[in-house]
């Protein structure tokens, strides 16, 4: 098997499960498996420019990587919940150092000021889930260097541990789950999903490109613990 | 690529053009746009920057003209919302001092309105409101009729506000287009939602169908629901209900997949009902 960046590259279909042990923020785009990756080998080599090679099968014919979007796992016992999460917003491109006359202070713990506050709804779910496609050993390692998902991980937001992976058996093509993730726009006959049109960046650090995407929140039940 | 903006962009051109704020124009000393976030290349008119702040005192913040938009006093489209000082100095309505208002732009570029009965009765005399396109109703009723009159096309795209906030940094950084009904994002100064209208629509035609519509007005017909879908706790309540109404498990099994969109579900489905008749 051909190496690339000390990766094995195997061809395994497998499901990743992550425990959650802290509501997660969804950010706009639900995260994807190449994108927590790549974040994991930027980090590794201190490199935020570069597109680097991640240890999952890359679709030549898709130009993509087989790897989904983040899907949340239920259980017989556990639902999915939500709650509001509020907090102060960054104020975008305003030099603090030149602001004179802060009309007021707005506190982390809202205060008086817990109007002022951003609202964000926090999710919770027993699990997250990917479907991927790669040499799983790899990336799990890779994924231990992360420790949050989604918005204000770095407040302890969507805190998880990684909990199982697992073999999957292959489905047939179209229908293969790694491909709940957006597509190039025009493979809308085959994905095992509704198509929504949208705009995204196919591969990390990618240009922005026309898609056709599943839902932002996907959801399955797993088996009880 | 960035259809929002674009969108957002051509429904206000008129409210830019008759503040000529291109005089004010000056070449971008930032690399992007503060609230926006991109590249003074790649918005609606590359290269031209507008500085802003919000008090003396306080740094300016240089923004592109389509973020620019809700800081303008629209004197002919909305016309005056307030007098000040001893003066009385007209001060015109702006997008983004309507707090609590809500709009819809259609895949056309039509700016409507969602107003409560204050702001709209002050800018009815306006243009927009000459024009049929400021409504008193909230901006879910707005969407509602105007998808029911069929003005809402999911292949053009269309952009939903839920409301404009008092904050028009975090309303431009996060506009999102809306593709598909079962996906409809809700713009607003927090954080950016999604709903399933397709969902509310089903939830709709169960409680028609089941002659529920005088008992879905209810809020208790909707309290347990809502709560079991936001939390996953099945309560002796619901147990209750379920025996009681016809259709339980159509209805349950109709919400939708987000249990943030449940919050909301109920007010969704009374505003389609009201608005089939």
């Amino acid at each position: 098997m051909p190496r690339t960046n000390g990766f094995n590259q195997t061809d395994s279909l497998f499901r990743l499960v992550l425990k959650l042990h802290a509501p997660l923020i969804l950010p706009q785009t639900t995260p994807r498996l190449d994108s927590l990756l790549q974040e994991a080998m930027a980090r590794r080599h201190q490199d935020w420019q570069t597109r680097h090679d991640l240890p999952l099968k890359f679709d030549s014919a898709l130009g993509v990587y087989r790897a989904s979007q983040m899907i949340f796992g239920m259980t017989a016992q556990q639902s999915i919940a939500s709650s509001t999460i509020k907090f102060a917003t960054q104020e975008h491109g305003l030099d603090r150092a030149k602001v004179k006359k802060p009309k007021r202070r707005i506190r982390k713990d809202g205060g008086i000021h817990v109007s002022k506050m951003t609202s964000h709804t926090g999710y919770y779910a027993p699990y997250v889930l990917f479907y991927a496609q790669g040499d799983p050993e790899a990336v799990e390692r890779l994924l231990a260097m992360l420790s949050g998902i989604g918005r204000e991980y770095a407040n302890g937001f969507g805190y998880f541990t990684i909990a199982q992976t697992m073999l999957v058996h292959q489905g047939p093509g179209a229908n293969q789950p790694w491909r709940f993730r957006p597509l190039p726009a025009g493979t809308t006959n085959d994905v095992p999903f509704d198509p929504i049109p949208g705009v995204a960046h196919l591969v990390p650090n990618g240009e922005h490109v026309d898609v056709v995407r599943p839902r932002r929140m996907l959801r399955e039940t797993m088996p009880s613990e | 690529m960035n259809k929002p903006y674009q969108l957002f962009h051509h429904a206000t051109e008129a409210i830019r053009a008759d503040a000529g704020i291109m005089e004010r124009a000056i070449d971008p000393p930032t690399p992007t746009c503060a609230y926006c976030n991109r590249e003074w290349s790649a918005v609606e008119n590359p290269g031209v920057a507008l500085a802003y702040r919000y008090d003396t005192g306080l740094a300016y913040e240089y923004l592109c003209t389509t973020c620019y938009t809700p800081r303008i006093g629209a004197h002919r489209m909305l016309g005056i919302d307030s007098y000040r000082g001893n003066k009385k100095t007209p001060c015109y309505g702006k997008l983004g001092m309507l707090n609590s208002s809500g709009a819809v732009i259609t895949g056309d570029g039509i700016l409507h309105l969602a107003l409560r009965i204050k702001p709209y009765e002050r800018f009815k005399e306006g243009w927009m409101g000459r024009n049929g396109q400021l409504h008193q109703c909230s901006s879910e009723q707005l969407l509602i009729q105007l998808e029911q009159r069929g003005r809402l096309h999911e292949e053009q795209g269309f952009l939903y506000i839920q409301q404009f906030g008092n904050k028009a940094d975090n309303f431009m950084a996060g506009l999102a287009l809306t593709r598909a009904k079962t996906e409809v994002w809700s713009n607003s100064d927090q954080d950016a939602r999604v709903f399933d209208l397709h969902a509310a629509h089903t939830l709709a035609e169960i409680i028609r169908a089941h002659d529920l519509t005088t008992k879905a007005k209810r809020a208790t017909f909707w309290r347990d629901i809502k709560q079991w879908a936001q939390s996953g706790r099945y309560t002796d309540r619901l147990v209750k209900w379920e025996q009681e109404t016809p259709g339980a498990d159509m209805i349950l099994a109709a919400l939708p997949a987000d249990p943030a969109d449940c919050a909301g579900i109920d007010k969704r489905v009374q505003a389609i009902i009201e608005a089939q008749g």
